[in-house]
């Protein structure tokens, strides 16, 4: 079982996904990502900035939550990003660390999502079905 | 997951890697053929040269999340790897993934490297997944 306060970050990553990511609220948003946020991401430009702005130039973004799991400081969303200016979704593993309350650390995996017939694994990739 | 990580994809101890997966395994990977086959015949496949490389580890429940690299595979870039795994009864019952190439420093837009300390260099980096 998480610990509360385990489960109070998975929590927070949560919240401040939905507020940046569906909600587009920077401001409130700035609460939850340090302004010395390290960025590992291939496809993000570095820092909050880097990250504010790339949301900011896709306007129909939308997030989709999955699995949340947590662990000491360190916060892992299963998630789907769709309106990101490609013709497909892309399936996100975040792997966020967090230091007195905030993100200060993020690495991630972005694949497109897999049709059914492209799915080798014949599951979809992500929830119950495949995408359109 | 690390033991039986290492087992099949470093080790590949086939035989010890079945007392990890189950025989019912249900793979969600959009790369990997159904089944715990379809996973050990791809091992199989790839060049002796293959290495996993583990990093972050989250556990909570029945689930693992385990961020790797797999390099060696034979292709020209090394894929970092989120895998997500179901345990039932100690075995692996259940996986999601996502795979991304794993971009040099040049490519990265965020120059910071998305695995370990430190960047990739290839002889001829070529994208192979998104």
């Amino acid at each position: 079982m998480p610990t509360q306060q385990e489960q109070a970050n998975k929590t927070l990553a949560i919240k401040a996904f939905d507020t940046l990511f569906n909600k587009r609220d920077f401001a409130a948003a700035e609460e939850y990502w340090s302004p010395e946020f390290v960025q590992h991401s291939a496809v993000t430009p570095p820092g909050r900035d880097g990250l504010f702005n790339l949301v900011r130039s896709m306007p129909e973004l939308r997030y989709e939550f999955g699995l949340a799991m947590a662990s000491k400081n360190l916060v892992v969303l299963h998630g789907r990003l769709t309106g990101n200016g490609k013709p497909r979704a892309d399936i996100v593993a975040t792997m966020l660390r967090l230091q007195d309350g905030v993100f200060v650390e993020h690495w991630d995996v972005l694949q497109p999502e897999a049709t059914k017939e492209e799915a080798n694994g014949r599951s979809p990739m992500w929830g119950d079905s495949f995408p359109a | 997951v690390l033991k039986a990580f290492d087992t099949l994809f470093n080790k590949r101890d086939y035989a010890t890697a079945e007392t990890f997966w189950s025989a019912k395994y249900i793979q969600h990977s959009s790369h990997i053929e159904p089944g715990r086959d379809g996973l050990f015949n791809l091992v199989k496949s790839i060049p002796a040269t293959l290495k996993y490389e583990p990093g972050l580890i989250v556990a909570e429940g029945d689930f693992v999340i385990v961020q790797g690299r797999f390099s060696g595979m034979g292709l020209p870039v090394n894929w970092i790897a989120a895998d997500i795994l179901r345990v039932e009864n100690g075995i692996l019952i259940e996986h999601w993934d996502v795979i991304k190439d794993e971009v040099t420093e040049e490519q990265s837009k965020s120059k910071a490297p998305m695995f370990g300390s430190s960047f990739p260099n290839y002889p001829r980096p070529e994208r192979t997944v998104g």
